[in-house]
């Protein structure tokens, strides 16, 4: 099975302003293979997978499926090419269901103009059974797992024969047996003669479910290689352009008193008997599954979400619940996992959004604003976090990933926040940019913050945590000191 | 948007420029078209630019201005107010009476009083059940047609005459009510700008979520917002009826969608997050000559109605065009 089933062809492509997002790229890929695609952001990636998807037209190149050069002018030249994007966002309307969505925009109907759900939903699910999918097609799409939402939308894409699926960050928001129902079910698609251009930033994924790899930097391609024939190390040396000793930067851990210390905590309906402790320089990871309580203790400490019952305490002195305000004032803050939704307001620039959690120490008079302090401590904070950025005055929708985090950092340590809670720190950040984030955060512990920091990627886990707590199912399995944690054990716990 | 200023092929900098200008007009069509109507106007009648013309515009629409105020900082904040021409008429009613028994002053703060009570009610129902737009639709709406009933019972279904003298029958008077406006304008303007309160108010409209978890007490200013919306509200329905020496239960119906039109047409996105009172003082005024240039050219009144419906509809389309525009733009740097 060596043939060729697409090909990308000294693809070019500049945008508005003279940026070269692409540079004679050249891109093969072979037929039912399983085929990943790396770079950090702003490599390529997308830009590669929307001309492909006739988002995009390129400057230069030709595409040519099965041999044939073809022009994508729209999605839909793209979609009759056989060609589905499946993002990392779910294109599902979740109030229908499976079938429903499914024929969405292509209901057939009988000559009264009546849809016939009996004969699609037959169809549905034979198509299902005949790639192996077990799924409830009836109950609304908004019920299902994100695991089965993707075999829905899999199955949406196959049902109009695409015969090359690309699949964005599919696993971002997976628990790991999710992952592996994923995994067998591209394994499955393989057999069936469906390639895959799995794109992701998880280098472990692409080693165990891809054959071959093609690495993107700045626009161009570094490397396309068997994955046997390469390591995650190189892998990294090649997606960022120079050699990286260490992946996580050294700690060192000389932990205090307890600063925050939480007990009895539940929350209606969810959360039950939470009690942890964290100490002055210490990094308390919180591991478990997607959807075991982890933001839900969180948002209940920051005072986002109402608490049921359950005592806190700041520096020994007792704090309630009450609102995200009075967090703020006991010196609390929340970096939350959705930075663009929760936690900046994207169409402000890089200076408002740092001085909102604090615009005391920006005014004249008590409410008269300064824009002098205020631009000068925006400055600061760009400088000493290293976030990059054309001037303070550039909205944050337009940084990076990386930059838009440390962006919300500041804003915390603008208004001095001696506790960081930090919800996924580096989702959707790219290697280097992590590698930043990791170096900030052992800075901040050094200077005596403490940080509390919910993360799903076991590495970062075992790498940055002095004491990890593993959640399940809103309760708190248990406390795991760094030297005796090993993956195995954590997995255990957060199963249950 | 700053475009890049070094580009390295020539066509694609004639294209930046070409840009440019067609950006600069796009955004700023309203002003664009604003001008082109008063030279039209001017051509047709010359005193259409004489200062008693002017001051004529102004005099007509600064009722609508000065509620249109207390919208901007609704819409700001990503509401909608619709309460406010119910709260004209009822306060309306409540200061003739009060002037008429208390007095001037304690008359005309009653009724601010008032107008600010309610305001501050709907703010509480607001903030109690974390509204948004479509919230603060319905809940307004409901407070809308409950003031209008009240105003009916207070006045008993009758006008209301007021003195001709003292210092209630003066603030309608001559150039006051455009003073009020102007000054208005201007207070808030500072105080949206250059306040630590209007800085939050920013923030809240454009992410609520991100507010709250900034540690904004967004709840106490969706509060703040209403009850200065009925405030200011209640001011129009102050300067109204001393304009006229006469107050009916249903003297404001209307009054908020004309605020709501103005705020739109100045440009200011429903969304949310942005804004300035410049916006709104400029959408006053457009709606304001619009209205008394067509009356120069002839116009009717019912043509009028269908040329003012459109160019509301014109402002909002224009306004997502532009937004529209700008994030693709956004998109393809990003890319």
């Amino acid at each position: 099975m060596n043939e060729t089933t697409l090909e990308m062809v000294h693809i070019s492509k500049t945008f508005v302003g003279g940026v070269k997002a692409l540079q004679d790229v050249t891109f093969r890929v072979e037929k039912g293979s399983v085929h990943g695609l790396v770079g950090e952001n702003g490599a390529g990636k997308s830009t590669l997978m929307k001309i492909l998807d006739g988002v995009y037209r390129p400057d230069e190149g030709t595409i040519r499926i099965d041999g044939e050069p073809v022009v994508m002018g729209n999605t839909r030249d793209a979609a009759a090419a056989g060609i589905s994007l499946i993002f990392q966002e779910l294109n599902l309307v979740p109030t229908l269901s499976a079938v429903e969505n499914a024929f969405l925009g292509r209901l057939t109907t009988d000559r009264f103009g009546f849809v016939k759900w009996k004969e699609q939903r037959r169809k549905f699910v034979s198509f299902l059974d005949g790639l192996d999918f077990a799924l409830d097609v009836d109950v609304p799409v908004g019920r299902l797992s994100i695991a089965e939402k993707q075999m829905v939308e899999i199955a949406k894409a196959l049902l109009i024969d695409s015969k090359i699926l690309v699949m964005d960050e599919p696993t971002a928001t997976l628990t790991s047996n999710e992952i592996d129902k994923l995994f067998n079910i591209i394994r499955n698609l393989e057999r069936h003669g469906i390639t895959v251009i799995y794109i992701s930033h998880r280098l472990e994924e692409i080693f165990q479910i891809c054959q071959k790899v093609t690495v993107l930097r700045d626009g161009r391609v570094i490397d396309t290689t068997d994955v046997s024939d390469t390591s995650r190390t190189e892998i990294i040396e090649k997606m960022v352009g120079r050699k990286i000793d260490v992946e996580f930067p050294p700690r060192d851990y000389s932990p205090g008193d307890a600063v925050l210390e939480v007990k009895d905590l539940f929350t209606p309906g969810f959360l039950r008997d939470i009690s942890f402790s964290l100490r002055k320089g210490e990094i308390l990871g919180i591991s478990g599954l997607v959807g075991s309580g982890r933001t839900e203790v969180a948002r209940a400490i920051f005072g986002a979400d109402k608490v049921e019952k359950g005592t806190m305490s700041i520096n020994g002195r007792n704090v309630k619940f009450h609102s995200t305000v009075l967090a703020k004032h006991n010196s609390l803050g929340l970096v939350p996992e959705d930075r663009k939704e929760e936690g900046l307001a994207v169409d402000f620039n890089v200076s408002r959004n740092i001085s909102v959690t604090n615009l005391s120490k920006v005014v004249s008079g008590k409410i008269f604003l300064n824009r002098r302090k205020e631009q000068s401590i925006a400055e600061h904070y760009v400088k000493e976090l290293g976030i990059k950025t054309p001037s303070i005055f550039q909205k944050v929708q337009n940084l990076s990933g990386g930059n838009q985090q440390k962006v919300v950092l500041s804003k915390w340590l603008h208004a001095d926040a001696d506790i960081l809670i930090l919800d996924e720190p580096t989702r959707g950040i790219d290697v280097g940019a992590k590698f930043e984030i990791y170096v900030l955060m052992n800075e901040l512990v050094k200077r005596g913050k403490s940080i509390i920091m919910i993360s799903s990627e076991l590495p970062e886990i075992f790498a940055l945590s002095d004491r990890i707590l593993v959640m399940h199912e809103g309760r708190l399995k248990g406390c795991v000191d760094k030297d005796k944690a090993t993956p195995e054990i954590l997995m255990e716990m957060a199963i249950g | 948007m700053k475009s890049s200023t070094v580009s390295p092929k020539k066509s694609v900098q004639s294209y930046d420029y070409l840009d440019r200008i067609v950006g600069i007009l796009r955004k700023y069509a309203l002003i664009v078209a604003l001008i082109i109507l008063i030279i039209v106007a001017a051509f047709i009648e010359p005193r259409f630019i004489s200062f008693q013309n002017i001051r004529n515009v102004l005099n007509q629409v600064s009722v609508i201005g000065i509620l249109a105020c207390g919208m901007t900082f609704v819409i700001i904040t990503g509401c909608i107010d619709l309460s406010v021409g119910s709260v004209i008429s009822i306060t309306g009613i409540v200061v003739i009476k009060m002037v008429k028994r208390f007095g001037d002053f304690p008359g005309i703060i009653m009724a601010l009083m008032l107008g600010a009570l309610f305001g501050f009610l709907i703010g509480l129902v607001m903030a109690r059940i974390n509204g948004r737009l479509g919230e603060s639709f319905m809940v307004t709406y409901g407070a809308q047609t409950a003031l209008a009933g009240l105003a009916m019972i207070v006045s008993g279904g009758l006008f209301l005459m007021s003195d001709t003298f003292g210092f209630f029958s003066r603030i309608g008077k001559g150039a006051n009510p455009i003073v009020i406006f102007l000054a208005l304008i201007l207070i808030c303007q500072v105080f949206i700008k250059r306040t630590t309160f209007g800085r939050n108010i920013y923030f809240l409209g454009a992410n609520p979520e991100a507010a709250k978890l900034s540690g904004i007490n967004i709840g106490r200013y969706r509060v703040l917002i209403f009850t200065l919306s009925g405030a200011i509200a209640a001011l129009a329905g102050i300067v109204l009826p001393s304009r006229v020496a006469a107050a009916n239960p249903t003297a404001g119906v209307g009054y908020e969608l004309d605020a709501i039109a103005a705020v739109v047409v100045g440009g200011i996105s429903m969304s949310g997050g942005s804004g300035t009172f410049l916006n709104t003082l400029m959408g006053v005024i457009v709606i304001g000559v619009l209205g008394n240039a067509l009356n120069i050219m002839n116009v009717t009144s019912y043509p009028q109605m269908i040329i003012k419906g459109i160019v509301i509809a014109a402002a909002v389309s224009l306004d997502m065009w532009n937004r529209s525009i700008s994030e693709g733009k956004e998109i393809l740097k990003n890319a």
